[in-house]
C-alpha cells in the first residue's frame, strides 16, 4: 500500500481498493462533483484512441539545443500517483517507476499494444536447437544521452552496445545491488547462484564471471539458460534486463538516477525530479525516431488523492487521469458516464491482473476439491462487479487474464461452472458438490475468509459472504481483516497452516506477459508465491513442459491443459475478475496508444496543442 | 531560569534516546518486514537476504541500534575490540558498508524502500514545507481564535457570543477532509481563485526552512490548506479563550483594577487577557509541534509534499529508519515546545517561577 509506495506492484493489484478507500474518506466529493456536473462546459470532446504502428526510421542528429522557453513546448500534463521509489531499471518494482523507466530506457525487446514481444534494441534473435542459448542481434544507432541541466543541451555518449546489456544483467543479479526483481532472471545460467551468494565469499568473482550472459562483439548478446525457456524474449523486455550506463553508475552510485546525472537511451530523459513533489521528462532530440515524437515535455506534480487529481482534470490543469497518475475516482464513474462530455473522455482498458480468492489447499476442510469447487461456484461474479466493484471488470473463470500469452479467458470450457448464464445453476451445482462432500447445505463447515484491511476488499468479502450464506445456509462464514505486511507473512507457504484462514484474497499482476509468469511462477508447488499450497505433480509437469516447449501452438495447449486441471479439476483458487482500468483523456489528445504492459508509449501519442491552449484560456 | 532551561534540555536527552529505542524496537516487533513483499508478491529468501544485508537488518537488534545511534564505524570498532560479544561476526562482516553515520553525527539513516535516499534528504525537502504550512495555519488560528474568544467573553450571552459559538462548533465539527475539498470546489473550481493543489515553494529554502520568495504565487497555494487547517484550530482556541477569560474576569484583582478606575480596554488587555492565555498557550505548544511536522490529511488533499505522509506510509512500508527519524523530530519539537510553554507561563503569571 503506497499507499505508495509505495505501491510497488501492489499499487496495481490494489488499484480498485486504494481508489475506493480514498473515496470512503471523502464522501462529500460525490456531492460536490455532482454539483459540478451542472456547471458543465468542459470543452468540445472528440477523442479517438487510434491504434498505432511503430515505424522505425533512423535519423540521428548530433547535438540539439532547445531554443524556446517551456511555455512554447508541447507539453502533456498529468499527475503522478506516488513518489517513484527508484528510477533505476535494476531496482524498480512499482508501476509509477516502471512507467517512467519505459519512457527513458529501451531493452532488447519491447511489447506492442497486444502485449506481444516486438523488436526494440535487438532487431532479431535466435535460439539454439536445445533451447538453451539465446542470441540477440542489436542495432547500433541507439545512443546513450546526457542532458546538461544548466544549458538544456543533449549530448550523445556513444552507442548502446552488447556490453551495456551484459553489464545491466550482471548488475541486476549482483547481490550487492540487492534488486527485488532479480529473481525473474534466475532462468539464466549461474544467475541464482550469483544472486544468492555472499559477496564476501572467496568464489564470488568466479560466480560473477560465470553468469550466462556474454557479448562476443558490440552487436551480439548471448544468454545461456539453465533450462529452455520459450518465454525468454519476454524476459529480455523486462526493465531489469535493460542495458545500463556503466560510467554514470560507477561515478554516481545510487544517485545516478537523479535529474542532471542520469544517462538514458530511450525517447525521453529525466529533466526534473523534485522528490515527493514533481517529475518532468523531456523528449530526447537524439532519439532514432525523434522526428516522430511530438510530445516534448511530460509529467507533473505527485498527487496521491484521486479526488484532487479529478478536480485538476476538470479544471483543465491536467490532460489525463491514467498511468502514471490516478484513475478517476470510482465514486465519480456514474457521474462521468452520465455527463455528455466526460463520458466521451472515458476509456476502459484491460490490465494484466487477476483478482482471486485462494483456498489453503492443505488445510481441512478445503483439502477436499469438492468443497473448493462448491465455494468457488457460489459467487455471483456478474452481480458482484455490477453492484459492489462497479469498475466494469470482466468476470474471471481462469487464472491468467486476457492479454497474457497462453491465457484461456475466451475458452468457456475452462471454469464454466464459475460463469453460468444463470447464476441459480451455479448454486444448484455448488449445493450438490457440498452434499457429495458430506456437508449438505454447509452443515458442519466453519470457514474463515481473510482479506488485507481495506474498505474495498471488505465490501467484496461481505458480498461474497452473503452469497455463500444464501447458498449454504448451515455453513458459518467469518470475515477477518489483517494489516498488509502481517497478512502476507501469515500467508507465506512456510508459515504454519494453523495461523492461516481457509480462504484468502489476493491479486496477481504480470511481470511479463506470459502464462509462465502465472501458472508456473505462482502455483508450481515449488513456488514461494504458492500461498494456496497447491500441489499437483501433473500440473507441475505441464507448466514445466510448457516452459521448455518452443512451438507456440503446443505451449498454448499445455497451458490450456494446466488451467483445466487447476480450475476444472482441482479448483485450487476461485478467480473473481480480470482487472480493467478506467482512464480519462482530454479530447485534445488526438492519439493515445495504450499498452497492457505497464508504460504506455508517450512517444507515439499526439496532442492538439491549439485545442488544449484554447480550453485553458491561453 | 537559564539553569532551569539547561537542566530541562539535558534531561530531554535520555528521554529522546529511550523514545528512539522504543520506536526502534516496537517497529521491528510488528510482524512482517520491509522486504517481505513487492506489491502482492512475496520475494524469494535470497533476494530478501541481499536487501537485509544492505541495511544491516541481518544484525542482532542491539547492534542495529548501536549502528543507528553511534554509526557503523564506531560499532565496527567496538566489535573488532570485543569480538566475543554475541552477534559480532555479523557486524564484522558488513560494517564497512557504512550504512549509518549515527544519530550522534546527525544521520537519521537510509530509507529502506526509497533507494539511495537518506532520511535526512527526506526531512530536508519535506519538513520545511510542513513547517511553512503549519506556521501559517497556527497564525490563522491565533489571529482568528483569540479575538473571537475575547469578543465572545466580553459580550457574553449576546448574539455575538452565540454567533461565535455557533461558528466555532461548526469549525470544530467539520473535519479537514470535508472542508478541504469543499474549499477546492468553492474557490479554484467555481470562482477560479487560487490553486487546486501542490505547494508554492520548493527546495532550496532560505535558512533551510523558509521559501525564497513569498509573492502572490506562494499564497495562491498556501491560502486554502492553511485555511482548512487553521479554522479547526481557531475554533478550539476561541472556545478556550472565551472560557478562560470569563473565569479570569470574575477574579478579585480584575474588580480591583476596575475599582481603581482603569479603562475597560486596559483591564481586559493588560490584566485579564494575559492571565487567561495560560490554557491557550498550554494547548498551543504541543499543537505547534504537531502541525509543523505535517498533517497527513490536508497534505494528501492538497497534494502538498510535506512530512505528514512519512508518518503514515512508513509504518505500512515497515520503513524503520523513516518512522524512527520523523518520530524523533516530532519528539524533539514537542520537548522544545513544552519547554517554551513553561517559560512563557513564568512570563504570563508572575506567581510561577522556576529554580
Amino acid at each position: 500500500m503506497r499507499v505508495a509506495k509505495s505501491e510497488p506492484k501492489q499499487q496495481l493489484a490494489q488499484q480498485p481498493h486504494t481508489v475506493r478507500k480514498q473515496l470512503q474518506k471523502i464522501p462529500v466529493w460525490g456531492w460536490i462533483l455532482g454539483v459540478l456536473t451542472v456547471l458543465g462546459g468542459l470543452g468540445a470532446c472528440n477523442a479517438s484512441l487510434s491504434p498505432s504502428t511503430t515505424g522505425a526510421i533512423a535519423t540521428a542528429t548530433t547535438v540539439v539545443t532547445p531554443k524556446d522557453p517551456d511555455t512554447d513546448r508541447i507539453t502533456l500534463d498529468t499527475v503522478i500517483r506516488d513518489e517513484p521509489p527508484s528510477l533505476d531499471p535494476a531496482l524498480a518494482t512499482d508501476s509509477a517507476s516502471i512507467f517512467f523507466i519505459r519512457q527513458m530506457f529501451v531493452g532488447l525487446t519491447g511489447f506492442n499494444q497486444d502485449a506481444n514481444v516486438i523488436p526494440s534494441l535487438a532487431t532479431n534473435w535466435a535460439v539454439s536447437d536445445n533451447g538453451l542459448e539465446w542470441t540477440f542481434y542489436l542495432r547500433d544507432d541507439i545512443n546513450w544521452v546526457y542532458r546538461n541541466p544548466d544549458t538544456g543541451k543533449f549530448t550523445s555518449l556513444g552507442a548502446v552496445t552488447a556490453h551495456d546489456v551484459v553489464y545491466g544483467v550482471t548488475r541486476t543479479l549482483d547481490p550487492r545491488t540487492a534488486s527485488d526483481y532479480a529473481y525473474v532472471t534466475y532462468v539464466i545460467e549461474g544467475a541464482a547462484e550469483l544472486n544468492t551468494a555472499n559477496p564476501q565469499a572467496d568464489n564470488f568473482e568466479e560466480l560473477l564471471a560465470g553468469l550466462g550472459v556474454s557479448a562476443p562483439d558490440d552487436k551480439t548478446v548471448v544468454f545461456r539458460l539453465k533450462k529452455p525457456a520459450a518465454y525468454f524474449p519476454s524476459i529480455a523486455g523486462m526493465w531489469v534486463t535493460f542495458p545500463q550506463p556503466r560510467a554514470a553508475i560507477e561515478q554516481w552510485g545510487d544517485a545516478w538516477t537523479e535529474a542532471g546525472l542520469i544517462v538514458t537511451n530511450g525517447p525521453y530523459t529525466l529533466r526534473q525530479w523534485d522528490h515527493n513533489a514533481s517529475i518532468i521528462i523531456e523528449k530526447n532530440p537524439l532519439w532514432i525516431n525523434a522526428n516522430d515524437v511530438q510530445i516534448e515535455l511530460f509529467g507533473g506534480p505527485i498527487i496521491q488523492e484521486a479526488s484532487t487529481a479529478m478536480a485538476m482534470y476538470e479544471n483543465n490543469q491536467i490532460d489525463m487521469m491514467a498511468d502514471p497518475g490516478l484513475s478517476p475516482p470510482l465514486l465519480d464513474i456514474e457521474r462521468i458516464q452520465a455527463d455528455a462530455h466526460l463520458s466521451r473522455e472515458l476509456y476502459i482498458a484491460p490490465r494484466l491482473c487477476t483478482y482471486y480468492y485462494g483456498f489453503i489447499n492443505t488445510k481441512p476442510p478445503f483439502d477436499n476439491p469438492l468443497i473448493r469447487k462448491a465455494f468457488a461456484a457460489a459467487i455471483d461474479r456478474a452481480t458482484l462487479i455490477k453492484d459492489v466493484i462497479k469498475g466494469g471488470q470482466r468476470p474471471a473463470h481462469s487464472f491468467a487474464p486476457p492479454g497474457i500469452f497462453g491465457n484461456v479467458a475466451n475458452d468457456m470450457d475452462i471454469g464454466d461452472y464459475l460463469i453460468e448464464t444463470n447464476y441459480a445453476d451455479q448454486v444448484t451445482q455448488a449445493r450438490q458438490w457440498l452434499a457429495e462432500a458430506g456437508h449438505s447445505e454447509g452443515e458442519g463447515l466453519a470457514v474463515v475468509l481473510r482479506h488485507n484491511t481495506s474498505e474495498a476488499h471488505a465490501q467484496i468479502a461481505q458480498a461474497v459472504q452473503t452469497m455463500w450464506q444464501e447458498a449454504f445456509p448451515r455453513a458459518q462464514v467469518t470475515i477477518e481483516a489483517q494489516e498488509w505486511a502481517k497478512y502476507l507473512s501469515t500467508l507465506n507457504p512456510d508459515s504454519p497452516d494453523k495461523d492461516k484462514p481457509n480462504i484468502y484474497r489476493l491479486g496477481w499482476c504480470a511481470d511479463y506477459p506470459d502464462a509462465n509468469n502465472w501458472l508456473n511462477d505462482v502455483f508450481n508447488s515449488k513456488s514461494g508465491s504458492n500461498y494456496a499450497r497447491y500441489n499437483n505433480p501433473e500440473f507441475d509437469a505441464l507448466v514445466e513442459e510448457a516452459a521448455f516447449e518452443a512451438d507456440p501452438a503446443k505451449r498454448r495447449e499445455l497451458y490450456r491443459q494446466a488451467e483445466d486441471i487447476f480450475i476444472n479439476q482441482d479448483a485450487a483458487i476461485a478467480p473473481i475478475f480480470y482487472y480493467s482500468y478506467n482512464r480519462l483523456y482530454k479530447p485534445w489528445l488526438t492519439k493515445v496508444v495504450i499498452s497492457p504492459v505497464i508504460g504506455d508509449p508517450i512517444a507515439e501519442w499526439r496532442i492538439d496543442r491549439e485545442a488544449k491552449n484554447a480550453a485553458r484560456g491561453e | 531560569m537559564t539553569a532551569y532551561i539547561i537542566r530541562r534540555l539535558l534531561w530531554s536527552i535520555p528521554v529522546l534516546l529511550l523514545l528512539t529505542f522504543a520506536i526502534f524496537a516496537l517497529m521491528r516487533a510488528i510482524p512482517g518486514g520491509p522486504f517481505d513483499f513487492v506489491g502482492d508478491k512475496s520475494l524469494p529468501k535470497a533476494v530478501v537476504q541481499n536487501l537485509e544485508r544492505r541495511h544491516h537488518l541481518d544484525w542482532p537488534l542491539g547492534w542495529q541500534f548501536s549502528s543507528y545511534v553511534l554509526g557503523d564505524d564506531i560499532t565496527g570498532v567496538i566489535c573488532n575490540g570485543l569480538s566475543f560479544l554475541p552477534g559480532c561476526d555479523a557486524v564484522q562482516a558488513t560494517y564497512q558498508l557504512g550504512v549509518s553515520q549515527g544519530l550522534i553525527r546527525g544521520d537519521l539513516g537510509m530509507a529502506l524502500k526509497l533507494r539511495g535516499r537518506t532520511v535526512n534528504d527526506l526531512v530536508k525537502e519535506s519538513f520545511p514545507i510542513s513547517f511553512q504550512l503549519g506556521i501559517i495555519s497556527v497564525a490563522v488560528a491565533v489571529l482568528i481564535g483569540i479575538p473571537a474568544g475575547v469578543l465572545a467573553a466580553l459580550k457574553q450571552n449576546t448574539w455575538l457570543d452565540y454567533g461565535s459559538s455557533f461558528v466555532a462548533v461548526l469549525g470544530l465539527s467539520i473535519p479537514n477532509l470535508v472542508l478541504g475539498p469543499l474549499l477546492i470546489w468553492i474557490f479554484p473550481l467555481t470562482l477560479g481563485w487560487f490553486e487546486v493543489a501542490t505547494w508554492g515553494a520548493k527546495p532550496p529554502f532560505t535558512l533551510g526552512l523558509f521559501p525564497t520568495t513569498m509573492g502572490w504565487k506562494f499564497w495562491t497555494h498556501a491560502i486554502l490548506p492553511a485555511a482548512t487547517l487553521g479554522t479547526g484550530f481557531s475554533a478550539a482556541i476561541a472556545r478556550l479563550t472565551r472560557a478562560s477569560l470569563l473565569q479570569v474576569i470574575r477574579e478579585d484583582y480584575i474588580r480591583t483594577a476596575r475599582a481603581k478606575g482603569l479603562k475597560e480596554r486596559t483591564v481586559v488587555v493588560v490584566h485579564a487577557l494575559r492571565n487567561s492565555l495560560i490554557p491557550v498557550i498550554t494547548v498551543l505548544g504541543p499543537l505547534l509541534a504537531a502541525v509543523v511536522t505535517g498533517t497527513f490529511v490536508v497534505e494528501q488533499i492538497f497534494g502538498i509534499p510535506g512530512m505528514g505522509k512519512h508518518f503514515v506510509t512508513s509504518i505500512g512500508n515497515r520503513d524503520y529508519p523513516i518512522i524512527t527519524g520523523v518520530s524523533l523530530i516530532f519528539a524533539v519539537l514537542l520537548v522544545l515546545a513544552n519547554l517554551v510553554v513553561d517559560v512563557v507561563y513564568a512570563w504570563l503569571d508572575p506567581r510561577i517561577s522556576y529554580k
